[in-house]
Parts: C-alpha cells; sequence; structure tokens
C-alpha cells in the first residue's frame, strides 16, 4: 500500500484512491465544491488544488489517484507521494479561484437562504480575500423555476455541475444540463421539459451555494435559527437518514443525513416534504365519541372509562390489538406484552398500511413500496402473538385497542368487520382521519416527528428515532400511554421511565435485539443479530 | 415533425455506432450528420437523437449548445462567420462585422428577409497566420479588406 505525506500526516492508503477522498477520510480538509463523494469527479471548481512534490503544477486532488512508485524513486526513500495543502503557493491558488468564483456572485448573503451553511461564505472567509479587483459589471440573470419545486438562482451558482451530475447518475433522468459554454454558461432544463423526478429535492441539499432552491424552504427562516435533529424518515420500510430543522416546534425542512448503511447521502421528496402531511398534531386531549361528537375528557377519565368497558365486556380475555408499523419498536412492544399478559389467546394483527410501488435508481437508490416504515420491527417485537386480522373478529369481541396509521391506514374488509364487531374502539392517535374516526374513545399520543425510540428498517437496521418536536396539548408519549393501559389492565406498575428503559427490556426479551440499546446505536444504527 | 435519418445516412450512422466504443461517444458525428441533413438542430432532432444514443436530451443538448458549430435555429443559404479572436480582432475583425452588418441590413446571429444571408460572430477558427477571416458556409476566405469582402459578396447568388 503506497505511503503517502499530506502536510505533516502519513498516511498508509489504497493505490487508486483520489487524494481528496484520502485526506477527508483522514480527518484533513481540503476545500472543495465539485467534488462530492456520492458523484463522479469532474474537476471543474479548481478550489481543492494542491501542491504535489515532483508534479509540475498545481493538481486537483479530487482528481489525482494515489499509486505506488517504484522503490529507486520514493520521496525521502519512502513517501510515495509528499502534498503541500498549506504552502504559499496554494495558498495564492485559493485566493485566485475564489476570486474568480465570485466574479459575479451578488455577494446577496443577507437575503440569500444558504448564508450560514455556504461554501463560499466559509472558503472566502477561511481562504479568500476581503476585496475583488473585478470593476466591471456583474452579469444579472433573473431565477428560473426549474421544476419539483426547486428553483435556481443562477447569479449565484459557480457551475460546479453537481446537480447536472446528480441527474444524470443518480436519478438517472438527466433533466438538468450545461447550457452555452464560458461566460454564457449556465444550468438549466432542456426546452421547458422540467426536473421531474423523485429525488429532485437532493440538487438543493448538494448544492455547496445559494444557486438551487426548494420553494418550500425559501425566506422561510435563517439557518441560525434552526434546531437541527439528525432522525429517521418513516415515510417508508428504507429507513432513510434525515436531518429535521425546526425552529419555534414548528418543521422548516428536512434534509438528508449520510449513512451509508441506510440511504447513502440522498433522501426522496416524499420523505423531504412529509412534514407537510402532518402540519400539526391536531389531537390534543383525550376524546371521547358521545352521540357522534366528540368531547374532551381529562386523562383519567379516559383510563376510567376504558377499565369499565373492558369489564362490562366480558373483561381482558376478550381484548383484541392492532399493533401498528409506523410507530416504534417500544410502543408495539409494550402493545404486546400487554396482550401476552392480559389475553389467553393470540389476538393481536397488524394494522394494514396502504402501500405503493418499489421504486430503485441507477446508483442504488430504493424508495419502498410498503409505507409502514417500521414494518420490520413491529413484526419482530409481535411475532409470537400475532395472528390474521380476520381471526380477531371472530367470538366475544371485547375492547379495542389499537394504535392509527398516520392516515395512511388501509381500512380494508377485516379492519372493517373488526371495527364493527368491537363494542368500544379505544385508538391511540396523534391526527385525525379516516381510522380514527371510526374510535368511540381517541387517547393523544406523540405523532410523526414526535415520537422517540427504535425504529427496524427493512434490511434488519435498528436506528434511534429522535423526536424533532415537542408534544402538544396533553399528548403523552406513545409508549408512555400503552405501559399506562399495561398498568391500568394488569395491575402490575410500570417500571419505564424513558423510552430507552423499553429499549433496554426488548435487549433482555428477544434475542435478535439482545445488542441493541439507545447508547450503542449513535446516529448510524446497528444490525439486527442474525441477520439473513 | 419526427426526424429520421436518410437511408444512405443511416447507413453512416450505423457505421459510426461500430467505431466507437459506446454510444455516448457518437453525439459529436451523428450530430455532424443530421444538421448536415436538416441544416439545423431542431428539439424534435435532438430528442430523436437522444433516443437512438440512449442519453437524456438534455445531455446531448449540453454538447449541442457548448460548440457554436451546432445551430438551433434556421439559417439562409450562405452562412457567414466571423471571426472574433485575438488574431483577427486586432486585424480589423470588428470593422469587418460592421461592415456586414450594414451592408446585409442585419444583425449578428439574423438572416436577411430574402434567406439568402446569416451573420454569425464565432470564435477562434484557427487561420491566425491569414487574419482577419470569414467562413461562408464550409469555405474560408482569408486576409481580408472591406473591399475584397464586397467583392466575394457580390459573387454569391
Amino acid at each position: 500500500m503506497p505511503l503517502i505525506k499530506i502536510d505533516d500526516r502519513e498516511l498508509e492508503v489504497q493505490a487508486g484512491d483520489k487524494l481528496l477522498a484520502v485526506a477527508l477520510a483522514a480527518g484533513l480538509e481540503i476545500p472543495h465544491y465539485c467534488y462530492h463523494p456520492a458523484l463522479s469527479v469532474t474537476g471543474s471548481c479548481r478550489m481543492c488544488l494542491v501542491e504535489i512534490e515532483g508534479m509540475p503544477r498545481l493538481q486537483t486532488s479530487c482528481s489525482v489517484p494515489v499509486s505506488e512508485l517504484p522503490p529507486e524513486k520514493k520521496v525521502d526513500g519512502k513517501f510515495d507521494m509528499v502534498v503541500h495543502t498549506q504552502s504559499e503557493k496554494v495558498v495564492a491558488a485559493r485566493k485566485l479561484v475564489l476570486e474568480f468564483l465570485l466574479l459575479n456572485h451578488p455577494l446577496d448573503c443577507p437575503v440569500c437562504d444558504q448564508a450560514g451553511e455556504c461554501f463560499l461564505q466559509d472558503y472566502s472567509f477561511q481562504h479568500g480575500n476581503a476585496h475583488s479587483r473585478f470593476i466591471e459589471d456583474k452579469r444579472v440573470r433573473a431565477n428560473e423555476d426549474l421544476g419539483s419545486g426547486v428553483v435556481i438562482n443562477h447569479n449565484r451558482c459557480i457551475m460546479c455541475t453537481r446537480c447536472v451530475r446528480f441527474t444524470r447518475e443518480i436519478a438517472g433522468t438527466g433533466e438538468l444540463y450545461v447550457q452555452n459554454r464560458g461566460y454564457n454558461n449556465k444550468i438549466a432544463v432542456f426546452d421547458s421539459v422540467p426536473l421531474d423526478n423523485p429525488l429532485a429535492g437532493n440538487v438543493a441539499d448538494i448544492c455547496p451555494v445559494g444557486a438551487l432552491l426548494l420553494k418550500d424552504y425559501i425566506h422561510t427562516t435563517r439557518f441560525w435559527h434552526l434546531s437541527q435533529t439528525p432522525s429517521v424518515c418513516t415515510e417508508c420500510t428504507a429507513g432513510c437518514n434525515i436531518t429535521v430543522d425546526a425552529a419555534n416546534n414548528k418543521i422548516h425542512r428536512i434534509i438528508s443525513r449520510v449513512n451509508e448503511q441506510a440511504n447513502g447521502h440522498f433522501i426522496c421528496d416524499y420523505g423531504r416534504y412529509a412534514h407537510n402531511k402532518y402540519v400539526e398534531a391536531t389531537i390534543t386531549s383525550p376524546l371521547l365519541k358521545v352521540e357522534d361528537s366528540w368531547k374532551e375528557v381529562s386523562w383519567e377519565e379516559a383510563y376510567q372509562v376504558i377499565k369499565d368497558q373492558v369489564v362490562a365486556t366480558g373483561g381482558g380475555a376478550n381484548l383484541r390489538a392492532l399493533a401498528s408499523p409506523v410507530y416504534p419498536n417500544e410502543t408495539n412492544f409494550l402493545l404486546a406484552n400487554l396482550v401476552d399478559t392480559v389475553v389467553e389467546k393470540k389476538s393481536l394483527a397488524l394494522l394494514p398500511i396502504q402501500n405503493g410501488d418499489d421504486q430503485t435508481f441507477p446508483a442504488g437508490f430504493r424508495i419502498s413500496g410498503d409505507k409502514g416504515g417500521n414494518r420490520r420491527g413491529t413484526e419482530d417485537m409481535t411475532r409470537k402473538l400475532t395472528v390474521k386480522p380476520q381471526t380477531l373478529f371472530r367470538g366475544d369481541v371485547g375492547v379495542l385497542l389499537a394504535l392509527d396509521g398516520d392516515g395512511r391506514t388501509a381500512i380494508d374488509g377485516d379492519v372493517e368487520k373488526l371495527l364493527k364487531a368491537s363494542p368500544f374502539t379505544v385508538i391511540l392517535a396523534s391526527n385525525m382521519n379516516k381510522f380514527t374516526e371510526r374510535a368511540n374513545l381517541i387517547l393523544p399520543v406523540a405523532g410523526p416527528f414526535q415520537r422517540e425510540g427504535t425504529i427496524t428498517n427493512d434490511r434488519g437496521l435498528v436506528q434511534w428515532l429522535e423526536p424533532a418536536l415537542q408534544l402538544t396539548g396533553e399528548a403523552k408519549p406513545d409508549w408512555q400511554v400503552v405501559a399506562e393501559l399495561g398498568q391500568l389492565l394488569t395491575g402490575q406498575a410500570s417500571l419505564y421511565t424513558c423510552a430507552g428503559d423499553v429499549t433496554w427490556k426488548i435487549s433482555q426479551t428477544i434475542a435478535a435485539y439482545s445488542r441493541i440499546t439507545r447508547f450503542k446505536l449513535g446516529k448510524k444504527g446497528q444490525f439486527v443479530q442474525g441477520i439473513k | 415533425m419526427s426526424f429520421s435519418f436518410t437511408t444512405d445516412r443511416k447507413k453512416r450512422f450505423k457505421a459510426l455506432l461500430q467505431s466507437y466504443p459506446d454510444k455516448r461517444s457518437v453525439a459529436l458525428p451523428a450530430l455532424h450528420l443530421a444538421q448536415e441533413q436538416e441544416g439545423y438542430l431542431t428539439r424534435e432532432t435532438i430528442e430523436a437523437l437522444a433516443h437512438m444514443l440512449e442519453l437524456a436530451p438534455a445531455d446531448l443538448m449540453d454538447t449541442v449548445s457548448f460548440y457554436t458549430m451546432f445551430r438551433t435555429r434556421p439559417t439562409g443559404k450562405y452562412l457567414l462567420q466571423t471571426c472574433s479572436t485575438l488574431a483577427c480582432s486586432l486585424n480589423g475583425a470588428d470593422q469587418l462585422t460592421d461592415h456586414l452588418q450594414e451592408k446585409l441590413h442585419i444583425k449578428v446571429g439574423e438572416t436577411t428577409p430574402d434567406g439568402k444571408f446569416t451573420l454569425l460572430k464565432v470564435e477562434c477558427l484557427g487561420s491566425c497566420g491569414t487574419a482577419p477571416v470569414l467562413r461562408i458556409n464550409d469555405d474560408y476566405h482569408e486576409k481580408l479588406t472591406l473591399g475584397k469582402v464586397d467583392r466575394i459578396l457580390a459573387k454569391l447568388k
């Protein structure tokens, strides 16, 4: 393996790897714009120039592969490459490159949405000049709508072509291209054929400057007002990693978070705009249906009603339950535990969820058709107890305890029959929808982006779902409500003080999850054991 | 109108596909072939070619818009291209262009109403030693003076 020296760091690296990638992996920062680890290399921005001993000119480190030299040619007798990233030549070159990139840039940071997370700002501050020698008129172009909610501000563009390469290599649709050349070039779509693919929003994420913008986010807030929560998308079973950016308990945008074990670098637009579907958790207190209208009741009253109804319908033995794949493992585990303790025979089924089609893109990115984000985890938590839904409405049906499906519930024939057979239905939910409307009592629990716990994606990766929003009104965490219901119906005290306690209990109970704890999951998750 | 190659050009296109490692590499010669046939490249032509080469139309348009020798608008019978790069500029190419604009009553990029002449300003024609240069269709006219240009234009029917 070649031995290289970057400034004063000695690194042993794989032959053929690109210098910039090697440096970044070792934690050395070389400024760059056009290079992106998931895209092909173009070397067009010239920002990553470094000085390599023995090479005549400065080289773009993104495109230089590291290779092994024959023994007699090694530098200082041992190095295959000696690189300087802070030499006088490099520092001077960076200043010139930045001055050049900023020639036509409007410097409108005060009104630019990228401000605060902009690499032009960062690198100008670290490596650039405070002034430009360009006194001519700047090139000014109007903004253009590219389609799929993406707008381009041409004036801020530095022509790194990340977006063009993204549509060609990752999405495979190739809507974007570089029009004309030299001074006249710009990012464009072909003859008004708009950007149209379910990954389009990523071009704004990967744009290193404020050129590509999401219509949904323009001028809504400033970057430094956002609190960024690393979380996981639950819109399908792929379990993409996201960063949820919120301010004042309102989500302003969702961006992708890198996790090679899950989604890689990108997310789809269904997940990106998921927060718009759940504008707010509209149910803020327990609701009891009295003569076709909802009456707000207290938690004590709600629990008393449930207790009375259970007694009136033949006791816990007739209890029925529906676990939901949109809720975390903890909630479903506690529900399964409750059913296991109270009911003798198996009387739990999985709530059916409306599904779509699987989509796979050229570079391997996938969107699962299964919209029950935690399907695998829910199955793992309830495996011993689940039956087919049609067996639930047979015999004496008592109180039905159900978790909601966030408006994605497929109310099919079996669910319909079960709802009709149940004398009293309790649904844990955050939003009113067609399914919750059928309840006799709704208990307000954490909604999407408020839930906490573990979810397991379809490949067995367990990840921590971090809540980005606080609960509203009287709502309680979903796992806590199920734990309280367990206490109510079994008489045994709940031992759990936080979702992580339940995670620990799962690790003690279910073999495949024996190594999973909140702490060990970190931000990248862990695979369940015994995965095929 | 959809685009397809004539029988003869279809053969040449197939031969081109054989002589390059992948379809993408055939983009330039295929575009030349299409322009030779149609005179200029329309949206339909580019879409059809992109389909033949298994590229996105935008991907092919990238190439078309990069090179000045590809035209996306119809041209007159005679395409006049004046060089605007250094050597020609220093030797009076700007005056030459101005003279043509006045004489033909059109601006750069326009075509005369009778459809005879189109005037374009292009980058280096690669004949700096004989500046200033005017390219009329596929022929170079070198070491030009305004009088010489007038004589050349007069001969064009």
